[in-house]
């Protein structure tokens, strides 16, 4: 199993920094599989009343300049890999600047994903970091677990209005109630609410995008029986919106 | 007299540290003539294997001044060096390094030539391992990790802080203030971990300035056993009289001499084989369970707690003369004055 990438573009190395920093702030663990074409950051968390399932799919060709990897065995050309993503925040927190960023698979004390960092400096030396995150190996049997979740056929799909603006709503809506209730209609309507006993709050995006959904066809052809203008909904704990 | 200097601009040394964790506790810095390491200390527990582990090496032609006489590795506060480099970049002013081997303290030194000149006395980490050259000076063994490790045949300097020889040379300007202020931490290291109120500790542990070493040790004539345990011999420290014994390998009359020795922590011992081991038996039987015993002037074991709050009781029995000369207080402890 052999694993190396090289990410030289900074914009890549800050985009690849940003991407797993959100996806520390959701999970402690997360599995990272490594295809040829991919990079995948995965969580199944089987909890009985819902937890959390993250699929993150990076592809590789957008962010490494340099990427070779070896996986178990010629027919699964894979690895699967359980690492802390806090860790690989913090690896690359110091990797902002840098010159260039190297992740390789290796073996040290442990099996590790080892981070090496190129820091510009004044002078005409190199400076580099290297930082060792340790990793288990997820066993061939288990990796049944991690496969692509299936995405249920959907009434609707809108491209969600700015999340700056959206995240500033909802933590205002938090104090109120702790369920909130997310509607959008084919129309391009994005309706953020809460209700409590004493008084209802929503919030209304308009002209929002309604992208034709990936399984082909437009929206209206999901559900023909919708009213275009009907607002499809779901209940969402407040806390959890803010996460992301 | 120190062997090892380094002298670096500030922001080299900030620029480096910044690429540890800010919850970072301690670096080890580990000197060669081909280049300078930092790395993150990782201890025993929790398990070092799944503990991030950061390293930054740096060349000696980036530092102003390098000069290693002996190839070490120290491990200090990373905390405190954060501290001594945000006053040191402000007056940007370049940093010296001076530092001997593991267990030695380490001194930062800032010197405006006229205005002023700063001495920052941080301890070291004893650690068994790294310490692969031999002390050649011939002094009292103490020891940090428990056995199981490498049984080192080195002996390593039992004095405090204060009796560095590089200590002897500082001007007591306004570093004075700071270098009490490390020393009486560097001491309160010594007797708790880090779980323990500093302040509080050092109320409490006001004697640790003034008694000598000796009394922290009961020699006991018992042949030590193959492990070797590692407990520390440190001036005035109560917490260690009841469960350390130092031994000598063959159980002769070194014991006798290396009492004496104790009355002036920096007197010179002919003992190059000393093993320290605890007398308890309880505690001997496993060695990884072992308490392990600060060294004067290191950062403390982490599982010092009950050996400390356990034997604080114990009276100092012997009542020697004061350490030599070699050891003299800098700065009298304010903390006594209410």
């Amino acid at each position: 199993m052999r694993f190396r990438g090289k990410l030289v573009d900074i914009t890549c190395i800050q985009h690849f920094t940003r991407v797993v920093t959100t996806i520390s702030k959701l999970i402690k663990t997360c599995v990272l599989r490594i295809t040829p074409t991919a990079l995948y950051l995965i969580l199944s968390e089987k909890v009985v009343n819902g937890g959390v399932q993250i699929w993150c799919e990076l592809p590789q060709g957008h962010f490494f300049d340099e990427y070779a990897m070896e996986g178990v065995s010629a027919e699964e050309n894979e690895i699967y890999l359980e690492l802390a993503p806090e860790n690989l925040v913090k690896a690359l927190k110091t990797a902002q600047t840098a010159k260039w960023v190297k992740v390789k698979l290796t073996k040290k004390h442990a099996p590790c994903i080892t981070i090496e960092v190129d820091l510009p400096t004044l002078g005409a030396h190199s400076r580099v970091v290297v930082h060792d995150i340790p990793v288990s190996v997820v066993p061939r049997r288990l990796w049944t677990e991690y496969q692509e979740p299936e995405v249920p056929n959907f009434d609707v799909s809108i491209v969600m209005p700015q999340i700056k603006v959206l995240k500033n709503v909802i933590e205002k809506m938090k104090n109120l109630s702790n369920t909130l209730l997310l509607s959008a209609n084919h129309q391009g309507e994005f309706k953020v609410s809460v209700e409590t006993d004493m008084v209802s709050v929503s919030t209304h995006f308009q002209d929002l995008l309604n992208p034709a959904s990936g399984n082909g066809g437009a929206p209206q052809q999901l559900n023909p029986s919708m009213d275009p203008e009907e607002f499809a909904e779901i209940l969402l704990t407040t806390k959890w919106c803010i996460s992301i | 007299m120190c062997p090892n200097s380094l002298t670096a601009a500030s922001k080299l040394l900030c620029d480096a540290v910044m690429n540890f964790q800010n919850t970072q506790e301690e670096i080890t810095l580990i000197v060669s003539p081909q280049k300078i390491v930092l790395k993150n200390y990782v201890e025993d527990e929790p398990d070092p294997n799944k503990v991030m582990h950061t390293n930054l090496s740096l060349e000696p032609e980036e530092f102003d001044n390098c000069q290693v006489g002996v190839d070490t590795e120290v491990t200090f506060c990373l905390k405190e060096l954060r501290a001594i480099l945000a006053f040191s970049e402000v007056t940007t002013l370049p940093l010296t390094l001076t530092f001997e081997t593991a267990g030695r303290p380490i001194v930062f030194t800032i010197d405006s030539d006229s205005t002023f000149e700063g001495n920052f006395v941080l301890a070291t980490l004893a650690d068994q391992q790294t310490q692969s050259q031999a002390a050649t000076h011939a002094r009292t063994a103490t020891q940090k990790r428990p056995a199981g490790r490498v049984d080192t045949s080195k002996a390593a300097k039992t004095t405090h802080n204060r009796a560095g020889p590089s200590n002897t040379d500082l001007n007591h300007t306004r570093s004075s203030e700071q270098t009490k202020r490390s020393e009486q931490l560097a001491s309160a290291y010594e007797m708790l971990n880090d779980d323990t109120d500093f302040d509080e500790m050092i109320q409490n542990d006001t004697t640790l300035l003034d008694q000598p070493s000796v009394e922290a040790l009961r020699m006991a004539p018992s042949v030590c056993e193959e492990r070797t345990m590692c407990t520390s011999v440190k001036p005035g420290s109560s917490a260690l009289g009841d469960n350390m014994t130092v031994v000598s390998r063959d159980n002769s009359p070194i014991v006798q001499s290396s009492n004496k020795s104790e009355e002036s922590p920096v007197i010179p011992v002919p003992l190059m084989n000393l093993r320290v081991t605890l007398g308890d038996d309880t505690l001997g039987e496993d060695p990884d369970e072992e308490e392990e015993e600060a060294i004067p002037g290191t950062p403390p074991a982490k599982r010092f707690r009950s050996l400390f709050f356990g034997s604080s009781q114990v009276s100092q029995t012997q009542t020697s003369q004061p350490s030599c000369a070699a050891s003299k207080v800098l700065a009298e402890d304010t903390d006594d004055e209410d």
